[in-house]
């Protein structure tokens, strides 16, 4: 059965507020199920699937984004600074994928895409802590950079203060995120988050919000590279990133209710069988 | 600067979502494989192509414009963020800020081009 463009681009669309609900819910962003949805149900070639990924991601990020800045979470001056290995990390990324795509290591990206979503599985199983880094140790690019912060926790009814210290690694694993956001169109949150918590020793509301703004920022590189070399074709991209930026703000609202239990049972199956079906793709065991 | 976010992204998706529908209802009979095969944009990636476009108001124009301002929505904050650096007189984060600009935009006019 051949279907309508009308027909063609609802499914579409409604597969794209499916998977950013779930992403929202799942912890990692809305973006996060559109690659492999994209490869194995609509049968969308790699690198224009990355763009219509990454211009989901983007919509997605500013979509949360917003809220951030509101809180006044986000930390603009360390995403600044992180955001001059995360870029061209992503430049790294999109170069590679089309190269590889163009000399048809198509499966090659495939098997990488499915590790690379299981590879995220241990950090969405381990449900981060709310506890506040202590004793931090600046660095001397800290010092000279004044990496440092202050934020009022509502919860905790105080003002919390923090320095960053260990840049260098931080900014060799942001260089690293940069490359997979840029290879895969997503917005490698999971890295973001793990470089800003356990390396600079920022408190996980700030470091949260802070790697959200740097996923908008990082993507909008990866999508403006993608666009003038004309992998995005806004026919595919517009249903996905409409529907991903309603489904993540919908995820976001029912968060609070489902969380761990539904994380569990639900998200990461799927993201398990999309993992390993791409995979299986990859090898050629399904076509 | 919630608000330019916002208004970034509903101004991006509604001139998108438009322009696709308006893409739709001119080529009705066109099929999902071409859809996906045929990038409608390709056209109208340089400045004179995507101006001669708007101009003649060819709905693949539109749709490109959508993706600029969509794109260029986060590269406002980081504008935004030089601007107000360099307001406090903070020099490094404002040379910081101005490197990170100059990177989109490479990538914009320089890597973009050159992968095509």
């Amino acid at each position: 059965m051949t279907l309508d463009i009308i027909t063609f681009l609802a499914i579409l669309f409604l597969v794209a507020v499916a998977a950013g609900l779930l992403g929202a819910l799942g912890g990692l962003g809305g973006g996060f199920l559109v690659m492999p949805v994209l490869l194995i149900f609509f049968n969308v070639p790699f690198v224009e699937a990355v763009g219509a990924s990454a211009v989901s991601v983007l919509a997605t990020s500013i979509t949360s984004g917003s809220s951030y800045v509101h809180d006044h979470l986000t930390d603009i001056r360390i995403g600044m600074f992180l955001e001059i290995a995360t870029v061209p990390g992503a430049f790294v990324g999109i170069i590679a994928t089309i190269l590889l795509a163009k000399s048809g290591f198509n499966s090659l990206l495939l098997v990488l895409l499915g590790v690379v979503l299981l590879t995220t599985l241990p950090s969405t199983l381990k449900r981060l802590g709310e506890e506040l880094p202590t004793g931090q140790k600046p660095d001397d690019l800290s010092r000279r950079f004044r990496l440092r912060g202050s934020y009022f926790d509502a919860r905790l009814q105080r003002t919390v203060s923090y320095q960053a210290e260990d840049t260098r690694r931080g900014l060799g694993t942001m260089f690293f995120a940069g490359i997979i956001s840029g290879m895969f169109g997503i917005g490698s949150g999971v890295l973001k988050v793990l470089a800003l918590e356990h390396y600079l020793r920022l408190p996980m509301k700030v470091a949260t919000a802070t790697s959200n703004f740097m996923i908008g920022v990082t993507v909008a590189a990866g999508v403006s590279v993608l666009f003038a070399g004309g992998y995005i074709n806004p026919a595919l991209a517009a249903p996905v990133a409409l529907g991903t930026a309603l489904g993540s703000w919908g995820g976001s609202h029912l968060l609070p209710k489902l969380t761990n239990r539904f994380v569990r049972l639900i998200f990461i199956p799927i993201l398990v069988v999309l993992a390993v079906e791409v995979i299986l793709r990859g090898v050629g065991v399904l076509h | 600067m919630a608000l330019v976010l916002r208004v970034g992204l509903a101004l991006a998706l509604a001139i998108i979502f438009v322009s696709l529908a308006a893409y739709v209802s001119r080529y009705p009979s066109i099929t999902p494989g071409q859809l996906v095969s045929n990038n409608p944009i390709v056209g109208y990636l340089t400045p004179s192509g995507l101006l001669q476009g708007l101009l003649t108001l060819h709905t693949e124009a539109f749709m490109t414009l959508g993706v600029i301002v969509l794109a260029a929505t986060p590269v406002v904050r980081v504008f935004s963020g030089m601007w107000y650096f360099r307001k406090v007189g903070d020099r490094p984060l404002t040379w910081l800020a101005l490197t990170v600009l100059i990177l989109l935009l490479v990538g914009f006019f320089v890597i973009g081009p050159l992968v095509r």
